[in-house]
């Protein structure tokens, strides 16, 4: 009877399913004549039981908040970052036309200029570093730099201290937020321009005493308010990304203005 | 790319309890192992693409907090793993009242399960605590379906005898797969 002992493995594996059928039916045989066989297989069936009932309560702990925040938070950056990536890759900023849909900009004329971002979310190129959202090629209005070409945008770039606002004459708020160094010493400000419920958060830097358009994300600006967090997360990978320096005091971004 | 990582992120919130459960298998520290689960949802998440749709995500998340460990044991032998074997009895013993004697045989099987060599936990947790095929297991840990049963069948012997229930003397027959434990 035991001139052929089957092994423990195959054993177990019979009591775990495992065992393709010819070898399965050399075990049921083998139970079946010999007690001591079956004692065995028995031995494996009940220790994944109790293994399964010994490690059940780990499944049923309650997750920490911490933990699922933290996750949360990770999805969300996985998102955004993916956007911003997926989108840096295609359009030169130069080559695209706005994406918002024409009867969108009959909602808003005098935006009409600003409207140049995607429904999400749009970097805008200039110089090395160029992102911008795309899909859309629906509108008639080719647009270069439309947003710092906006009037009144530049001057107001010039002159707005952070904080402060300023009406264009094309329509619309400009509000500055904050200024700033980036690597190379640029400097360059954060601001946001706002009109009929839409807006940009946007970062324009200075060189040779001009302006220009370094990143821009579409933000539905809510009345009176600032631009929603979503927008703010990839303003803050973007400024991660250009090495900006703190936000610059009062004083110090006086005289940079006035420089 | 989005949706890939929308539907990533779904299936790792939901799968989180598994996830601290293996991670547990191998860190024998819930602090760790949620760690340890945190960073592999972030590297699962950077490299979504990884992922082929249809295939086991179970397996792929495992194997990812498996390398992820793995990786940081190299990079810290140092700090040994740390035990919160306590927090494992509380956490059995909290069950409740009745079936006491089953509730300590459970808590003694949870205490055997940390006390196994590590190679022979992660395994025991896949196939008895996932469902995972022998098969899945293997690949899973790169190593071949032989050791995946001879780890898993000492580890259960193990279980079992600490729970008093054991075969006639004599009766084990072991193999020998040339893998160590």
């Amino acid at each position: 009877m035991n001139r052929h002992p089957i092994d423990d493995e195959t054993l177990m594996a019979f009591a775990d399913g495992e065992l393709d059928e010819a070898t399965a039916k050399k075990v049921e045989e083998a139970i079946n004549a010999d007690e001591t066989v079956a004692e065995r297989v028995a031995l494996f069936a009940e220790s994944r039981a109790l293994a399964r009932d010994a490690l059940e309560p780990r499944l049923d702990a309650p997750v920490p908040a911490s933990l699922l925040a933290a996750v949360e938070a990770a999805i969300a950056r996985a998102k955004s970052e993916d956007t911003a990536a997926r989108e840096a890759d295609i359009i030169a900023f130069r080559q695209r036309k706005p994406a918002v849909p024409p009867a969108a900009n009959e909602n808003r004329p005098a935006f009409s200029r600003l409207a140049l971002a995607a429904a999400c979310v749009a970097m805008i190129a200039s110089g090395v570093v160029g992102y911008i959202a795309g899909g859309g090629t629906q509108s008639a209005s080719p647009s270069r730099i439309a947003l710092i070409d906006a009037p009144g945008v530049d001057e107001a770039l010039s002159n707005v201290a952070s904080g402060g606002e300023m009406e264009l004459t094309a329509g619309g708020a400009f509000r500055a937020i904050s200024s700033f160094r980036d690597e190379t010493d640029r400097f360059c400000r954060e601001f946001e321009l706002a009109g009929d419920g839409s807006g940009y958060v946007a970062v324009a830097c200075r060189e040779a005493g001009d302006w220009s358009l370094a990143f821009a994300v579409d933000a539905p600006i809510a009345e009176g308010g600032y631009a929603p967090a979503s927008s703010l997360e990839t303003l803050d990978s973007y400024l991660t990304s250009i090495g900006a320096g703190q936000p610059l005091s009062a004083e110090d971004e006086a005289a940079a203005l006035a420089e | 790319m989005t949706d890939t990582k929308v539907e990533i992120g779904k299936q790792l919130i939901a799968f989180l309890p598994n996830m601290r459960r293996f991670g547990f298998s191998l860190t024998r520290s819930q602090d760790k192992a949620d760690d340890l689960v945190q960073a592999a949802c972030e590297r699962a998440l950077s490299r979504a693409d990884g992922f082929e749709p249809g295939t086991r995500f179970d397996a792929w998340i495992f194997r990812i907090m498996r390398n992820l460990w793995i990786d940081q044991i190299r990079r810290n032998r140092t700090a040994g793993p740390q035990d919160d074997i306590d927090a494992q009895a509380d956490l059995v013993g909290a069950e409740g009242e009745r079936e006491v004697h089953a509730r300590m045989e459970l808590a003694e099987v949870a205490r055997a399960i940390v006390d196994l060599p590590q190679e022979q936990r992660e395994i025991l947790v896949l196939v008895c605590g996932e469902d995972m095929a022998y098969k899945d297991v293997a690949s899973l840990l790169d190593i071949p379906i032989g050791t995946v049963m001879s780890r898993l069948a000492r580890a259960r012997k193990k279980l079992a005898e600490v729970a008093g229930i054991k075969p006639r003397a004599g009766r084990s027959v072991g193999r020998n797969d040339g893998q160590g434990q």
